[in-house]
């Protein structure tokens, strides 16, 4: 039988279009972990404090419907490493607070993520919101004097605000932190103390950080004409929210309860550097440098031994101080080397999006090594 | 809300179907058929013999008395060929002419008595290696020492590379997994590393993250970033391997 040229075009192009769309290309295995049983206890230690309804992340991840819809996003977000925002590998010491997935969590998210999400059966029923430990409560606790108003149609916006804070001159502070009032919106914070013209970081802070408290009885002092300053970044959530939002938050002081030794930031740039006096490391706090790389910071005794003490990908939007969970000691003419590797880390962006990686601004680090000798 | 969104909105809001595994256990090329009831794998191992295998909706090997109930043709190079039933190999074969391996091949398949044929259209690469998946769908075999554990992790990377050397990318996601499986496995000896425990356990975990990378970009991305996410794994392995066998002399 004979087809007109038309209607034959049109078969072809149909079973072209069928054949198209029943290729099974892909590769899913069945998902032997399920929403209630498996994933949700991940995502509530790991996830919920950003990703809940009122959270700072555009998406929540409390319910199993929130997740499903979520799957190709959360398998993107884990196999390019964007998620958790835990850039860093340990090296010879282990850091505090890890917020990084265990090999055995992220393998769970993947497989369920990919195999399925499958629901499973509703558990005994979990807290809906996120978990949230009980944090030991501030010595000081000092709201901000007048709101920040994050006005109608602004997504982002940053604010400083200075304390006098007489009442902690002359005093240790052993770690600060942010107590967020309009949750959704307060993204990310600095918090440093002024004297004069100088300024040292003391905390930075994200949705969801625990008061950071540094080894060696490390603390910072607080001058006598000291001022405490926060700064705050604002951002939506999502573009589409677009009412005005007041903010008042809190910032929480922690003090030494003795005298504690001083901490000083020695600043670490993409160099090798000397050791003149000996000094304990107690952490690493990442200022600037290239986004598409990684850094590695090690340092080398006097005698050529190389101690690994830290690596990780820079990423401006999530700043965060790496505490080690014991002090590195650093004798006199050991010195401080950090390289700085063009990565491959953002490689699941480049399948995705090969020209992404075209521009690259340069290779350089500047961070600060806190000290206390 | 008009009936059809309602209904539409209801079938979403049900558990995702369990979806089955479309991994070409044979190497061949994988479709669905008989609105998604069955399951094809054509293969191609020398130039003049094509087989079909069939499988039900879970990807499971069709049973015979359903086998015998499929019938078909292929077309190619303009001569077309009935599928023979090979009861003994569960398989369907059909002859085929003096044609290049990238010849256009056209597959008339009728699933069922009295069914409307459906037709698949595909094209070859090369002819189908029918040992490359072989235990792809087996467990991954987890030795029992961290040396043979380490091993087979540099096996894995090396096999993977071996598939890429013969042009089979697409078959990279096997030795992924098994990757993926024996850096898990690693963890039992974690609690012998002392000091070096947190740097293990970070690296492997970027293993098993690059593991997954390279499955999926073995799925859905090019060849050269297949080889982009191996070289990866291949440099993360590298270094993860002396963090154990430093630890444990």
């Amino acid at each position: 039988m004979r087809l007109p040229l038309a209607a034959a075009t049109l078969l072809a192009l149909a079973v072209f279009s069928w054949h198209g769309a029943r290729v099974a290309a892909h590769i899913t295995e069945v998902s032997p972990f399920t929403f209630h049983e498996d994933v949700r206890p991940i995502l509530q230690r790991r996830c919920t404090q950003c990703h809940v309804e009122g959270g700072v992340a555009p998406t929540a991840l409390v319910r199993y419907q929130d997740a499903r819809s979520q799957s190709w996003p959360i398998r993107q977000a884990l196999m390019s490493g964007r998620m958790p925002p835990w850039h860093a590998q340990p090296g010879a010491v282990a850091l505090k607070e890890e917020q990084a997935l265990t090999a055995r969590e992220l393998d769970v998210l993947m497989t369920w993520a990919a195999g399925g999400t499958p629901e499973g059966r509703r558990r005994a029923r979990i807290a809906e919101s996120p978990a949230a430990g009980p944090m030991l409560a501030p010595d000081v606790t000092m709201a901000m004097p007048a709101a920040f108003v994050l006005a109608q149609g602004v997504q982002e916006a940053d604010h400083e605000v200075v304390f006098a804070a007489e009442g902690l001159r002359g005093k240790w502070i052993r770690a600060v932190n942010v107590l967020p009032d309009a949750r959704a919106i307060v993204r990310r914070a600095q918090i440093s103390i002024r004297s004069g013209a100088d300024e040292q970081v003391i905390g930075l802070w994200l949705p969801g950080d625990e008061p950071q408290m540094l080894e060696a009885n490390g603390a910072f002092l607080m001058p006598h004409d000291g001022t405490l300053v926060l700064r705050l970044h604002y951002q939506r959530p999502r573009p589409a929210d677009a009412a005005a939002v007041l903010d008042r938050s809190s910032v929480g002081v922690y003090l030494a309860r003795a005298p504690a030794a001083q901490i000083r930031s020695l600043t670490i740039v993409s160099a090798r550097q000397l050791v003149t006096r000996p000094m304990r490391a107690v952490a690493i706090r990442p200022i600037a440098g290239s986004v598409d790389a990684t850094m590695r910071i090690v340092a080398i005794s006097r005698d050529g031994v190389r101690t690994s003490l830290l690596r990780f990908n820079l990423r401006p939007e999530w700043p965060r101080r790496y505490v080690f969970a014991a002090p590195v000691v650093l004798q006199p003419r050991s010195q401080i080397d950090v390289s700085v590797v063009p990565a491959r880390n953002d490689l699941w962006h480049t399948l995705t999006s090969p020209a992404a990686r075209a521009a690259s601004p340069g290779i350089f680090f500047r961070g600060a090594l806190e000290v206390v000798e | 809300m008009t009936l059809v969104s309602l209904v539409t909105t209801v079938l979403l809001m049900q558990a995702a179907p369990v979806h089955t595994t479309h991994y070409p256990r044979h190497g061949g090329q994988f479709f669905t058929a008989a609105g998604d009831t069955l399951h094809l794998e054509v293969i191609w191992p020398s130039p003049r013999v094509l087989k079909l295998y069939v499988y039900d909706e879970e990807a499971r090997p069709l049973p015979l008395e359903r086998l015998r109930q499929v019938s078909g043709r292929l077309i190619a190079g303009g001569v077309r060929s009935p599928l023979v039933l090979r009861e003994r190999e569960a398989l369907f074969e059909m002859r085929l002419p003096v044609v290049s391996v990238t010849t256009h091949l056209s597959l008339e398949l009728t699933p069922s008595n009295g069914a409307s044929p459906e037709t698949f259209q595909f094209a070859f690469a090369d002819y189908t290696d029918e040992s490359v998946l072989k235990v792809a769908h087996e467990p991954t075999p987890i030795p029992e020492t961290l040396d043979a554990t380490l091993e087979a992790l540099l096996d894995d990377v090396r096999d993977a590379d071996g598939l890429i050397e013969r042009r089979q990318s697409a078959y990279v996601f096997a030795p992924a997994v098994r990757a993926r499986d024996h850096a898990l496995a690693l963890e039992r000896f974690l609690p012998q590393l002392g000091d070096v425990r947190p740097r293990a356990e970070a690296a492997i975990r970027e293993v098993v993250r690059v593991a997954w990378l390279l499955h999926i970009a073995t799925d859905e991305g090019t060849p050269a970033q297949v080889e982009g996410a191996l070289d990866e794994l291949s440099r993360l392995i590298a270094e993860l391997v002396p963090v154990f066998t430093r630890a444990a002399r």
